[in-house]
């Protein structure tokens, strides 16, 4: 079996188990959809008073919003196995995905599946639509590419980020705070586009965790407002910078997997 | 008096256990600050986007840090009940010759005061240090730091009666994840931790102002920062004795149903 369908097979599985506890599920799911429903309330009353936000309307900050927690969502959803990584090596099960003749990494991502975040998925795909129809969003192909580009930039961003957590699992430092600032104090601050943060701010979500290159570059293409004063093609190049920061988290990985020790038993 | 005394034991042994997590105090400190700045830099961008406010900046900036210096008074609980619901442990707890709802209503209380109080009096002197606009102001005035310090201890008393009706959810759906998280997340917004109170449409001030969830830690930091001013506070404490009661009445109410019909998990 190749390895997406080996993928798709086991999310298939996860859900059929999250489902056989009917009322559960869905009453997790609604959980989920108030909580991401109650944030972009809060995002909503903001511009009952605000007229807008720096370059930006309150529409085309709904549009950024959701682009926000649908890549987020999808992240804890489908990578739950690196999102939730924390268990896996205190527990031991760790050393049972090792014996198993397939590639590491695409064993953790099968092992989970987060179903509750479809309900924050929903909140994400409606203040995206919506966002973009009331900002007037003409769409062209190209549009649509940058979108999907975002998507899997700003994905693979957020999945790299979550991966130093669990690799710093390796060297059993027991809790690393400080990468929470990262991800979701990064989701909390770039739900918003980083021109907006003070200049030294920026660069933490330029540089160290560019989102501000894998989701807002992007966005502001398809909005047709430039940002940070750069031209329009660099809107196909910053996902690239989401893909090269997994790529590196890979790298580290594949170091803490050498250094790891079973816990035993 | 004597009857009181297990709760009061209760409630001094829960702070004693608060104040051995001082080092994760320091740490969830540096996340707050975090979040506090992240706040502070949208509401200057905000700001200066223009439009007519009735608040300042400085007096939004100052909101913020209150909120995220005190954020342990209205967010998150101790989870210990959740725990022996789910494991079936709590019958240890109902055979304590106590009220339940007392015994969890002073853990509550501790854990929302004592750990609020350590994390503010670390993050709120960095806060102070900062420049103007984005900085923690002065209190208003004297009486206005009474008025916040007097209506804030009241607000932890009712938002420990607003935990043990999340707590009740528990009780009855004997799972913490759907309706206490939902609920937990709907007092955090109703409780100005999402948007500052303040900043919600001028025409729902009045209703805002009278509900449970602004009693806790809104109504207490508009003291601090004038924008209520303490001539006002014994109707404020009125109010807050009043939801208290009320509060604590339907939570024993629910809790009583709620151990009537109890079945023990676990095995």
């Amino acid at each position: 079996m190749n390895a997406w369908k080996l993928y798709f097979r086991s999310m298939g599985i996860h859900f059929r188990s999250a489902a056989q506890y009917k009322a559960s599920m869905v009453m997790q799911m609604l959980a989920l959809f108030v909580m991401t429903g109650t944030e972009l309330a809060a995002v909503v009353l903001t511009f009952q008073r605000f007229p807008a936000l720096g370059q930006w309307s309150s529409q085309q900050i709904y549009f950024f919003f959701g682009l926000m927690s649908f890549t987020f969502g999808m992240v804890e959803c489908f990578c739950r196995g690196f999102t939730a990584f924390g268990g896996q090596v205190r527990t031991g099960n760790f050393d049972r995905l090792l014996l198993r003749p397939r590639n590491l990494v695409l064993l953790v991502l099968c092992a989970q599946m987060d179903v509750r975040r479809i309900g924050s998925l929903v909140v994400g795909v409606a203040a995206l639509a919506y966002g973009a129809f009331a900002a007037q969003v003409h769409w062209t192909a190209l549009k649509v590419l940058v979108l999907l580009f975002a998507l899997a930039g700003g994905g693979c961003l957020i999945l790299g980020l979550f991966m130093i957590e669990a690799t710093a699992t390796f060297w059993s430092i027991s809790s690393i705070e400080v990468v929470n600032v990262l991800t979701y104090g990064g989701r909390s601050t770039c739900q918003y586009p980083v021109d907006i943060y003070p200049r030294g701010f920026r660069w933490i979500f330029i540089a160290l965790a560019p989102y501000g290159l894998a989701i807002h570059l992007p966005a502001a293409y398809i909005l047709d407002q430039t940002m940070l004063g750069l031209p329009a093609w660099t809107a196909f190049i910053g996902p690239l910078a989401g893909v090269a920061f997994l790529c590196l988290m890979l790298l580290l990985w594949r170091r803490g997997v050498a250094h790891y020790t079973s816990t035993g038993s | 008096m004597k009857k009181l005394k297990p709760y009061l034991s209760t409630l001094r042994l829960r702070a004693m256990l608060e104040l051995q997590y001082r080092g994760a105090a320091l740490g969830g400190m540096m996340t707050q600050l975090f979040f506090g700045f992240i706040l502070v830099f949208l509401y200057q961008a905000l700001y200066a986007s223009g439009g007519q406010q009735s608040s300042t900046l400085y007096q939004t900036a100052s909101y913020v840090w209150l909120q995220q210096a005190f954020f342990r008074v209205i967010i998150g609980s101790d989870g210990a009940l959740n725990g022996e619901v789910m494991s079936g442990n709590v019958v240890y707890s109902l055979c304590r010759p106590v009220d339940l709802y007392g015994y969890w209503y002073m853990r509550a209380v501790a854990y929302r005061s004592v750990g609020s109080l350590m994390r503010a009096l670390l993050m709120l002197p960095v806060a102070m240090l900062l420049p103007q606009p984005l900085g923690l102001m002065l209190p208003g005035s004297a009486a206005g730091f009474a008025a916040f310090m007097l209506s804030l201890a009241m607000g932890v008393l009712v938002m420990a009666a607003l935990e043990n009706i999340m707590s009740a959810c528990t009780l009855i759906t004997l799972d913490y994840r759907g309706a206490a998280n939902m609920l937990g997340m709907f007092n955090a917004f109703a409780a100005g931790n999402l948007l500052p109170l303040t900043l919600f449409p001028d025409h729902w001030q009045r209703f805002i102002l009278s509900t449970p969830f602004a009693q806790t830690l809104d109504v207490p930091i508009r003291y601090y920062t004038g924008q209520l001013s303490p001539e006002g506070l014994g109707g404020t404490l009125a109010l807050q004795v009043f939801w208290m009661a009320a509060l604590i009445l339907i939570g024993w109410l629910l809790w009583r149903r709620a151990l009537n019909r109890m079945v023990i998990q676990g095995g």
